[in-house]
């Protein structure tokens, strides 16, 4: 059922060449590891290496390890220059920067998403604006409330809007909430986290479509006046942005 | 513990985004079900039991998106090549992820035999 991306043991063959005198399968594990970003090196490279060393021995020739290396390689490349996921859609569309900057706004799970994004992409959002956003204050409260959430307590902590919140220094942030929302601890925490010079609201009602939507004018007039063409001094958005 | 049946659908999910490496992913969670290994064993270990060989690339490629979704960890490790294990989340999904494919084995294996004459 299973068919990794591999040969098949059997065609195996256990008369392979003997190794020659002189092995060159480190010196040829090492040259193929520079296919590899040095930030994935530092992690991988060396238990990388002695793998790779390993299948060179058993396989001297083998054109399916190379097209296998170099392709790991490349996606790892892709990954770590940020060329997977949303920058690089948004930069062949011509999005996210002056005059098509990117404003984002979200309720409920879409309010976390939208944080989430400015958070995991500081740079491409220009301007975010969160209504009762579903954050969690701990994998277990994420998990009771909605056990297909988050793969894991892992999974959870990668994308924790609150402990990410740093990352927002230098964004115009706008956070609504209601007292009654069940969410309101996890906007509480993540309110604490901002920056300063956030702006937060929170006032009477709770997680439904009359707090959402009296909250929809302001937030897109937040997002409005931070997407202008000739945005506003810095000092203004600093006092607050009431 | 609730109904049994309640986890299923929901761990089950776990490895759904895995595309390509889902197969990857089952060999090496399997691998780590009985023990840790490094990356040379778990290669040795998957190609014994299941008959296939993955290449590096796509073991690494494969180990760094279990890790990074928390379903295996690297164990702390004087030595700088690391070895995995698989963590009570990876567990899960495992488990349920196999029972998914017994199902589907179940079923072909007994139509094969009606049909077929075989198995």
């Amino acid at each position: 059922v299973n068919t990794a991306d591999g040969m098949p043991a059997s065609r195996l063959r256990a008369g392979d060449p003997p190794e020659s005198v002189t092995d060159d399968a480190p010196a040829r594990a090492g040259r193929l590891l520079r296919w590899y970003p040095a930030a994935w090196r530092a992690r991988y490279g060396e238990e990388f290496a002695e793998l790779l060393t390993a299948d060179i021995r058993e396989r001297p020739r083998s054109a399916a390890r190379t097209r296998d290396v170099v392709r790991g390689g490349i996606v790892a490349r892709l990954a770590d220059a940020g060329l997977a996921g949303p920058s690089a859609l948004c930069q062949r569309r011509g999005l996210g920067a002056a005059p098509r900057r990117i404003g984002v706004m979200g309720i409920s799970m879409g309010g976390y998403g939208a944080v989430l994004l400015a958070e995991k992409h500081p740079r491409l959002v220009a301007a975010v604006a969160a209504i009762s956003p579903a954050i969690w204050t701990s994998y277990a409260q994420a998990k009771a409330a909605n056990g297909v959430a988050y793969a894991s307590a892992a999974d959870f902590a990668a994308d924790d809007a609150v402990t990410h919140a740093g990352a927002l220094a230098h964004l115009p942030v706008r956070v609504a909430a209601g007292y009654a929302d069940p969410f309101y601890p996890g906007v509480r925490a993540l309110a604490s986290a901002l920056p300063r010079g956030a702006v937060v609201e929170f006032g009477n009602g709770c997680h439904d479509g009359s707090f959402f939507t009296a909250q929809e004018p302001p937030s897109l007039a937040f997002l409005a006046r931070h997407l202008a063409p000739s945005p506003a001094p810095r000092r203004r958005y600093a006092g607050g942005g009431s | 513990m609730r109904k049994d049946t309640r986890k299923e659908p929901d761990e089950g999910k776990a490895l759904a985004g895995f595309g390509r490496y889902a197969g990857a992913a089952t060999l090496i969670m399997s691998s780590l079900a009985d023990g840790t290994k490094h990356g040379y064993a778990l290669t040795k270990d998957i190609e014994s039991f299941a008959r296939v060989r993955i290449s590096p690339g796509t073991l690494y490629e494969a180990l760094g998106r279990l890790e990074s979704q928390g379903l295996i960890e690297a164990v702390d490790s004087d030595d700088r090549r690391r070895p995995y294990r698989l963590t009570a989340a990876g567990a899960a999904a495992l488990e349920a992820h196999l029972a998914a494919q017994r199902r589907v084995a179940d079923v072909g294996l007994r139509r094969l035999a009606s049909r077929w004459g075989t198995a």
